[in-house]
C-alpha cells in the first residue's frame, strides 16, 4: 500500500488536509483537442499534455494525481465505439498517472458518470450500472490507482452504484462527489446531507462535492455536509460560477480570489482540497499556500439517526416521526392483486396518500404468499421511492428480501425489524452492516417476548452488547417498545411505556406499532391516542400508524408541542395555521365582504343571517352577491384582483346560490342559458372550463359540450335548448377558423343565440371578422360581454 | 433516444403563481388554499420525456433540415446557427395524472383546478429545462453545449405543422401522446422543443 510521507491514504486524512490537483477536461481542450473528441481517446494519443499537467500539479504541490479516466466506462465509451476498450483505457491511463506520481501522490483512479440514468429516471437497471462500474474499476486498480475516485455525479442512486460497485471489485479506498447547482441540489434533487449520508451508508470512505459552482457557493454546503458526515470531506470546486461565451464556459475567479475561499471551506470541514473546471497549477499553488499549517475538521464518529430519501434526510430525535403503514397488503385485497400482477400503482397512490397527510417515511411490506416478495419489492420501491420523495422503511421477515432491498433502496433505510433472537442477529446484522442500514430492534429474545420491562430491558443490553460489538452505533437503532394488546393483559402497556422510559434515558431512539395495544377494544381510536400521547410524554421517536388517522396525528402534533418537543411551536402552527385558512376562516363581516375574500366556508351562515333579518331571498341576490361579484370584476380590471382572487369570489358566491336555490327555490329567477364548447380539432380546455364555471356561479345555466366539439353538434344543441349565447374556445390559429363555421352554421339556421368568442389566439379583430357577437379576452371579460349580451336581449 | 421514464423537475412556487396571474408576494388565506393544491399537485404529477441528438444541415436561407427533414423557419434557422447537430427533447404529464384538473373543475372547484393546471404546465415545461440541463453537463467534458434557448412548432415563424415532424423524430407516441390533424397534442401538458448542439 502506497505511504506519502509515510502515510497511508486514510492515514493522511486523519493527519493533514490533503491537496488535490485541478481540472484535466479544460487544459485538454485548451490545448487542442476539438469539441466532441472522446478525452480519453485524446490523453491516449497526446501523453505529453496529462505528463505537463500532472507534472505541473506535482510541483504546486498536489499529493493527488487523479487519472484522465473519467468518461472511460462502457456506456461513455460506447458514444465513440469504443466500449469494447474499457480495460485497456483504464489501465493505460492510471499506469501513466501512477508513473508521473511515483511516491510522490496518491493516485485517483477516477470513474464519473455513465451519461445514463438509472430506473425509474432512465432504463438503466441498478445490476447492469454496477456491472458497468465494476469493469472500470477494476481496470484501474490493475493500473495502478491508489483509491477510487467518483467525481461530478448528478444523480444519487448512479452515485451508489458506482459505490457499491468499487466495494465489491477491488479492496481500495473510495471517495464519493456529488455536483449541486447553485440551488444547493443535485440536478435530480437531492440535498447535500441526504447525499453524504446515503453515500456513506453505501460505503463510501469520503464523501463530497465538486464542479457545478465556485468555492463561494461551496462554503454553506460543506458545512451542511459536515454536520452530519462520518468520513472525510472531500471539495473541488470550479474556478468560480461557468459563464457561456461563444457556446463554451469559461471561469473568471483567478487564483488570487479562488484561495481566500480556501480557508472558510477548510474551517466548514474540507479534509481533500483542489479544483474542478477552470482550475490548473497556479491554482494549486495558492491553495497549497493556503493550507499550510492547517490542522484537519475532525468528522463525526458514526452517523446521526437519520433515513435518507432520493431528496432529503429525516432525523429521528429532531421531532416525532410518522412511519406511515398503509403499504402492506395484509387486509388490502386490491394492493395484493396489484402485488401479484407486477403493477405497482396502488403502492405508489398509498404511497401519495400517505405523504399526502404527514408521513415522514413509508413502511414497505410485500409479503402475500402468492406473490415473489423480492421482486415485488424491488418493484415498490423503484416505483414509490422517487416519486414520494420518501424514505423507505423495509419491512419483511426473509433477510434476502431485506437485502435486496437495501442494495436497490436509492437512500439509507429502516430495516423493519431486527429481533433479538441470536439467529435474527446472526443474519441480519452482516446485512444492516453492510448497507449502513437503521434498523429496528425488537427486545424479543431466544425465551420469546420478556412479559415485563425488567425483562426487555435485559434482552435490549444483551442484545446490544452484540450489536455493538460489530462497530454498529446506538445512532442506528430505533428500540420496539413492544405494544401487546391492553384487553390480553391490563398491565402491557405500562410495562412498554416504561420500557421507552429506561430507553430514552439510555440515549436509544424508540418506536411503537400503536395501534396494536387496543385490539379486540371498541372506540380503539381513543386508547391508541391516549397511548401515543403517554408514549410521546415517555420520548417516543416515532410510531408506525395510519397517517390518515387526523385525529391522532392532530394529537400527537398537540403532544409535541406540550412536551416541548416542538420548538417555538412550529410544527403545531404549521399544522393548526393551515387548518384554520381551509376549515374554521375567519368571520366575514358582511355578504360582500365574504364574497370579495372567498370565504366559501360561512357564507351561508351570513346569508341566512340576513333573511333572518328581513331581507328577501332576492334582494340577497340582487343588492349583496351580484354587487360583491361586480366589484371584484371590477378589481379584476383595475389589477388590484388576478384570476385566482376572482375564482375564489365565483367559488364563494356558488355557495350562497347554492344555499339560496336549496332552502328557497322560488329565489332565483330564469337563469340564462349559455352553450359553451372548444371547437372541432381543438383539445385544450383548461380556459374555456373556467369560463364555465365563471357563469355557472354568476348565475348563468351553462351546458358545456367539451371540447374537439363539430360545429353541427354545437349548433343543433343551442337550438334544442334555445340559447341565450353560444361560447366558442379555441387555442390555436389552426382552429380557430373552426369558430367562424359554427357561427356560418348558427345564422343559417336561425338561431337568436348571440355568439361569443375567445381562445389564446383570438383577438378582437378576428372576432368581428368572422361574425361574432362579443369577444373575451379571459374569463373575466366572458362574464361581463355574457351580461352585456343577455341585458341586450331582455 | 434518450428515455427518461421519470423527471423528478419541480416548479417552483413563484412560477406557479405568476402562470397562474398571481403575485407571490402577499399571503392570504387563498395563498395558503393554493400551497395546499400545490402540495397535492407534486404529489400527484409526474413528467416523463424523450431527447435525442439529430444531424443538422442548414439547406439555404431560413432553411434547415433534421434527420432528412425539410424545415422552414427563419427563426430557427438562426437559432441553430452553425450548429451541426440539433437535439430534440419531449416531455409529457400523463393523462390519468392531467385529468385531475378536469374533475377538480367539474366539481366546482376553480381555484384547485386553476393551480393544477399551471402546476401541470410549470412542470412539463420544468422537464425541458432538466432535459437541456442534463445534456449540458455530459456535453461539458467534450467542450460543447447546447444553445441557451428552445425553439417549438407554433412559436414565431415555425409553423405549427412541423409539430407533426418534431412528434415523429422524438418518438413522442412513446410516451403515450397523440397528434391530431390540427397538429395538438394529447394530453394537454404535452411540450416538444428543439435546440442547437454547439
Amino acid at each position: 500500500m502506497k505511504k506519502i510521507d509515510g502515510l497511508t491514504f486514510l492515514e493522511y486524512l486523519k493527519e493533514r488536509i490533503l491537496l488535490l490537483d485541478g481540472a484535466t477536461g479544460t487544459f485538454l481542450l485548451k490545448n487542442g483537442m476539438k469539441p466532441g473528441v472522446c478525452p480519453e481517446s485524446f490523453a491516449l494519443e497526446n501523453p505529453h499534455l496529462i505528463i505537463e499537467l500532472q507534472r505541473g500539479y506535482l510541483q504546486a504541490g498536489s499529493k493527488v494525481l487523479s487519472s484522465a479516466t473519467f468518461g472511460a466506462n462502457a456506456a461513455k465509451l460506447g458514444e465513440f465505439g469504443l466500449s469494447g476498450r474499457v480495460g485497456e483505457y483504464n489501465m493505460r491511463l492510471a499506469e501513466l498517472t501512477a508513473d508521473i506520481a511515483g511516491n510522490r501522490a496518491f493516485v485517483g483512479g477516477n470513474v464519473g458518470t455513465t451519461g445514463r440514468f438509472l430506473r425509474p429516471l432512465g432504463d438503466l437497471s441498478f445490476d447492469d450500472a454496477v456491472a458497468v462500474y465494476k469493469e472500470q474499476i477494476k481496470a484501474l486498480e490493475d493500473g495502478g490507482a491508489d483509491f477510487i475516485l467518483i467525481e461530478t455525479m448528478i444523480d444519487i442512486q448512479e452515485a451508489r452504484a458506482a459505490v457499491i460497485a468499487a466495494k465489491e471489485c477491488c479492496s481500495l479506498p473510495v471517495v464519493a462527489s456529488m455536483t449541486f447547482e447553485r440551488d444547493g441540489r443535485t440536478l435530480t434533487g437531492t440535498s447535500p446531507a441526504a447525499a453524504a449520508i446515503t453515500l456513506i451508508s453505501a460505503g463510501a470512505d469520503a464523501v463530497g462535492l465538486n464542479c457545478s459552482t465556485g468555492p463561494a457557493e461551496m462554503v454553506p454546503l460543506v458545512k451542511s455536509i459536515k454536520e452530519v458526515s462520518s468520513v472525510p470531506l472531500y471539495v473541488k470546486p470550479n474556478a468560480g460560477l461557468p459563464r457561456i461565451e461563444n457556446g463554451a464556459a469559461r471561469f473568471d475567479l483567478p487564483p488570487g480570489e479562488f484561495r481566500k475561499y480556501v480557508k472558510p471551506l477548510c474551517e466548514a470541514g474540507a479534509n481533500l482540497i483542489g479544483g474542478c473546471c477552470g482550475t490548473d497549477p497556479s491554482y494549486i499553488k495558492a491553495v497549497a499556500e493556503e493550507i499550510e499549517g492547517l490542522k484537519p475538521i475532525p468528522w463525526r464518529g458514526a452517523l446521526p439517526p437519520a433515513l435518507t430519501s432520493v431528496s432529503d434526510a429525516v432525523y429521528f430525535g429532531a421531532g416525532f416521526r410518522v412511519i406511515g403503514e398503509r403499504i402492506n397488503p395484509t387486509g388490502k385485497p386490491k394492493l395484493k392483486e396489484s402485488l401479484k400482477n407486477a403493477d405497482y400503482y396502488e403502492a405508489l397512490d398509498l404511497a401519495l396518500e400517505q405523504k399526502e397527510s404527514g408521513a415522514h417515511i413509508l413502511d414497505i411490506n410485500t409479503g402475500t404468499p402468492e406473490t415473489d416478495e423480492k421482486k415485488a419489492m424491488e418493484g415498490v420501491i423503484e416505483t414509490v421511492a422517487m416519486k414520494s420523495k420518501l424514505p423507505l422503511s423495509i419491512d419483511s421477515s426473509k433477510p434476502e428480501v431485506i437485502e435486496r432491498a437495501l442494495r436497490v433502496c436509492p437512500g439509507r433505510a429502516l430495516v423493519n425489524s431486527v429481533s433479538a433472537k441470536s439467529e435474527s442477529l446472526e443474519r441480519l446484522l452482516p446485512v444492516v452492516k453492510r448497507y449502513k442500514a437503521m434498523f429496528i430492534l425488537l427486545p424479543v429474545g431466544d425465551e420469546g417476548i420478556p412479559h415485563d420491562s425488567k425483562g426487555r430491558i435485559g434482552v435490549i443490553e444483551k442484545a446490544f452488547a452484540r450489536i455493538e460489538a460489530e462497530g454498529i452505533s446506538k445512532e442506528d437503532i430505533l428500540v420496539d417498545g413492544l405494544v401487546m394488546a391492553v384487553s390480553a393483559d391490563a398491565g402491557a402497556a405500562a410495562e412498554t411505556l416504561k420500557t421507552l422510559e429506561w430507553c430514552s434515558a439510555n440515549g436509544f431512539k424508540t418506536v411503537l406499532g400503536i395501534s396494536n395495544g387496543s385490539f379486540g377494544l371498541p372506540q380503539r381510536w381513543l386508547l391508541n391516542s391516549a397511548y401515543l400521547v403517554m408514549a410521546i410524554e415517555k420520548g417516543l421517536s416515532a410510531a408506525i400508524m395510519n397517517p390518515g388517522e387526523n385525529l391522532i396525528c392532530d394529537i400527537y402534533h398537540a403532544a409535541e408541542a406540550l412536551t416541548g418537543r416542538d420548538e417555538g411551536f412550529a410544527r403545531y402552527m404549521s399544522r393548526f395555521a393551515q387548518a384554520s385558512g381551509g376549515n374554521a376562516q375567519p368571520a366575514a363581516s358582511s355578504v360582500e365582504d365574504a364574497v370579495l375574500n372567498g370565504k366559501k366556508n360561512v357564507i351561508a351562515s351570513l346569508v341566512e343571517k340576513e333573511i333572518a333579518s328581513g331581507v328577501k331571498p332576492n334582494e340577497v341576490i340582487d343588492n349583496m352577491l351580484i354587487p360583491a361579484l361586480k366589484k371584484a370584476g371590477d378589481l379584476y380590471e383595475q389589477k388590484v384582483f388576478f384570476l385566482p382572487h376572482l375564482i375564489y369570489s365565483a367559488e364563494a358566491a356558488r355557495a350562497a346560490f347554492e344555499y339560496l336555490e336549496k332552502q328557497y327555490p322560488a329565489s332565483q329567477d330564469a337563469k340564462k342559458k349559455v352553450v359553451i364548447a372548444t371547437v372541432r380539432g381543438d383539445v385544450h380546455d383548461i380556459g374555456k372550463n373556467l369560463v364555465a364555471m365563471l357563469l355557472r356561479n354568476h348565475g348563468f345555466n351553462v351546458t358545456d359540450l367539451g371540447k374537439d366539439v363539430p360545429a353541427e353538434t354545437i349548433v343543433g344543441e343551442a337550438q334544442k335548448l334555445d340559447a341565450d349565447i353560444i361560447g366558442l374556445s379555441a387555442l390555436l390559429t389552426t382552429t380557430a377558423a373552426e369558430m367562424g363555421e359554427v357561427i356560418r352554421l348558427a345564422r343559417d339556421k336561425g338561431l337568436r343565440a348571440k355568439i361569443m368568442v375567445g381562445g389564446a389566439v383570438v383577438t378582437e379583430k378576428y372576432a368581428r371578422s368572422i361574425g361574432a357577437d362579443a369577444y373575451a379576452a379571459d374569463a373575466a371579460g366572458a362574464v361581463r360581454e355574457a351580461r352585456r349580451l343577455t341585458e341586450t336581449t331582455e | 433516444m434518450e428515455d427518461y421514464p421519470y423527471i423528478p423537475a419541480v416548479p417552483r412556487r413563484e412560477a406557479v403563481l405568476r402562470r397562474m396571474g398571481m403575485k407571490p408576494a402577499e399571503l392570504s388565506d387563498m395563498d395558503r388554499e393554493i400551497d395546499g393544491f400545490l402540495r397535492y399537485a407534486q404529489a400527484q404529477f409526474s413528467v416523463s420525456g424523450r431527447a435525442g441528438v439529430f444531424r443538422l444541415e442548414h439547406t439555404g436561407a431560413g432553411r434547415v433540415r433534421i434527420a432528412g427533414e425539410e424545415i422552414e423557419s427563419a427563426q430557427l434557422s438562426r437559432l441553430l446557427g452553425t450548429c451541426a447537430e440539433a437535439y430534440i427533447m419531449c416531455a409529457a404529464v400523463p393523462e390519468r395524472e392531467t385529468r385531475l384538473i378536469g374533475e377538480a373543475l367539474a366539481r366546482g372547484e376553480g381555484l384547485k383546478a386553476l393551480a393544477l393546471d399551471a402546476y401541470a404546465s410549470e412542470l412539463a415545461d420544468g422537464a425541458l429545462d432538466y432535459l437541456m440541463e442534463k445534456k449540458n453537463i455530459m456535453l461539458k467534458r467534450t467542450g460543447r453545449s447546447l444553445t441557451a434557448k428552445r425553439f417549438s412548432a407554433g412559436y414565431g415563424d415555425l409553423d405549427i405543422k412541423y409539430q407533426k415532424v418534431l412528434y415523429e423524430l422524438s418518438g413522442m407516441s412513446g410516451l403515450g401522446v397523440r397528434i391530431n390533424d390540427k397538429y395538438l397534442l394529447t394530453p394537454e401538458k404535452s411540450v416538444i422543443a428543439i435546440a442547437g448542439v454547439r
